[in-house]
This record gives structure tokens, sequence and C-alpha cells, in this order.
């Protein structure tokens, strides 16, 4: 499941860690994670997730 | 030694260079970021085979590999949701008060987690498929006050699109 999260924060920019909270999934509402990022691109604030069949949008909150 | 000397004696270094160039070009070795490199001591999972993004305009999209989803599926097939019904005027209760009260009331063999997904609902992670079907088993738990209704976990559930139904 970690791996699919730092599939979808790949989109934004190279990922690197993922904190305790969210690989154990004590919070349920976001998945925070640490992501090395080229500020030089465009900064995207929505993540279109797909796969098979199916798609959805997840929000993205930058701390910095 | 005057200034000047100190300058003179410098060019021994161009033919050391020289020679460095007639090495075999080194071995490419894996790009890590900046980050990764401090932080060599922790793990860091591998960025290869990460799929490519696309970006449309103003979106971006990422494909997630289906494999990779289907294992994480996998994982979840051991857990339960649950809704909470509290009738009006009772008390509304924080996570950790529902979890001990269940944790009195639920013999898992193993320990069990929960997680709240927010409008009432909840997520329940259990140890094994036995223990999830024990619970399940004993259906409806009564809080006094609220009643936790619980249900089969499925996959892209989403707490804001679920009808409230006040039957």
């Amino acid at each position: 499941m970690e791996q699919t999260l730092r599939e979808i924060a790949s989109a934004i920019g190279t990922p690197l860690l993922i904190d305790n909270a969210t690989s154990k999934r004590l919070f349920g509402h976001y998945a925070r994670i640490l992501v090395d990022m080229d500020f030089s691109r465009n900064l995207f604030h929505e993540i279109v997730v797909e796969r098979e069949g199916y798609s959805f949008t997840v929000k993205v909150a930058y701390e910095w | 030694m005057f200034g000047w000397q100190a300058e003179m004696s410098v060019p021994a270094a161009p033919l050391k260079v020289a020679r460095v160039a007639t090495l075999p070009p080194p071995v490419a070795s894996p790009v890590i970021s900046f980050a990764q490199a401090l932080t060599a001591s922790t793990k860091a999972a591998s960025n290869d085979n990460l799929p490519q993004p696309l970006i449309r305009g103003e979106r971006v999209s990422m494909k997630i590999t289906q494999d990779i989803y289907e294992k994480g599926m996998t994982v979840c097939k051991t857990n339960l949701r649950g809704r909470l019904l509290l009738n009006k005027g009772d008390k509304p209760y924080a996570t950790k008060e529902i979890q001990s009260k269940l944790q009195k009331l639920w013999k898992t063999t193993r320990a069990w987690s929960m997680v709240s997904l927010g409008r009432g609902y909840y997520e329940f992670f259990f140890a094994t498929k036995m223990d999830m079907r024990s619970v399940w088993a004993a259906g409806t738990v009564n809080l006094k006050s609220g009643v936790l209704r619980l249900f089969e976990w499925s996959k892209d559930f989403n707490m804001h699109t679920q009808r409230n139904t006040h039957a």
C-alpha cells in the first residue's frame, strides 16, 4: 500500500519518506509524504489517481 | 616561499588531470536525491519503476500499478467498517473512547486498531480473517449510548457520498 502512495506522490516529485502516522494508518483522513520537488515546474494542487476502470482526485496540501 | 613562487609551482596538477581523463567512464551509480543522501541511515524505498505522471494542461494524473494496488486490496480483506449512530443529544465520542469500549467487548486473538474516517464512519483493522469474522458475527454493538453498525469492507468507499438513512 505504501508503494501505491509513493506512486501517487511521484506525480508531483520524488517521494522520499512516509511518516509513521501514515504508514501505520493511525489517522484516517490524510496521507503525509516527504517529496523532493522541482520548483521550476508547475505546482499541482490536485492529483488525478487512475487505475483500471476507476479514477478519483486527491487534494494536495503543501507544508514548507 | 614568495607568493609568485607558490603560483609557479602549481602546474604539476594538469598532468594528473590528463591521466584521469584516459580512465574508463565510471559505472553509472543510481541517481539519488540530495535528501536521500542526507538520510542514508533511514532505509528509503526504491524509486525505480515508478510510473510516469501524465500532465494534461493544468491537471496531473497518475496511473497506479494494478498488481500493487491489488496486493493492497488483499490486506484490506481483514478490515471491517462501522457507522456510529447516536441519538440527538448524545455526547459525541472520541475515537479513543470507542476503542476502549470495544476493547472490552471484542475477544480477538490478536490486537486490532481503528481509525476515524469522518462522518461517524470508522475503519477497523484486524490481524486475521478469523478475528474479523468473529467480530462481524457478533454484529451491531450497543455502546450505551449509541450503536455501532458494522459492515463489510468494500473498495472505493466514500463517506461523503453515503446516503444517511434514518430508518
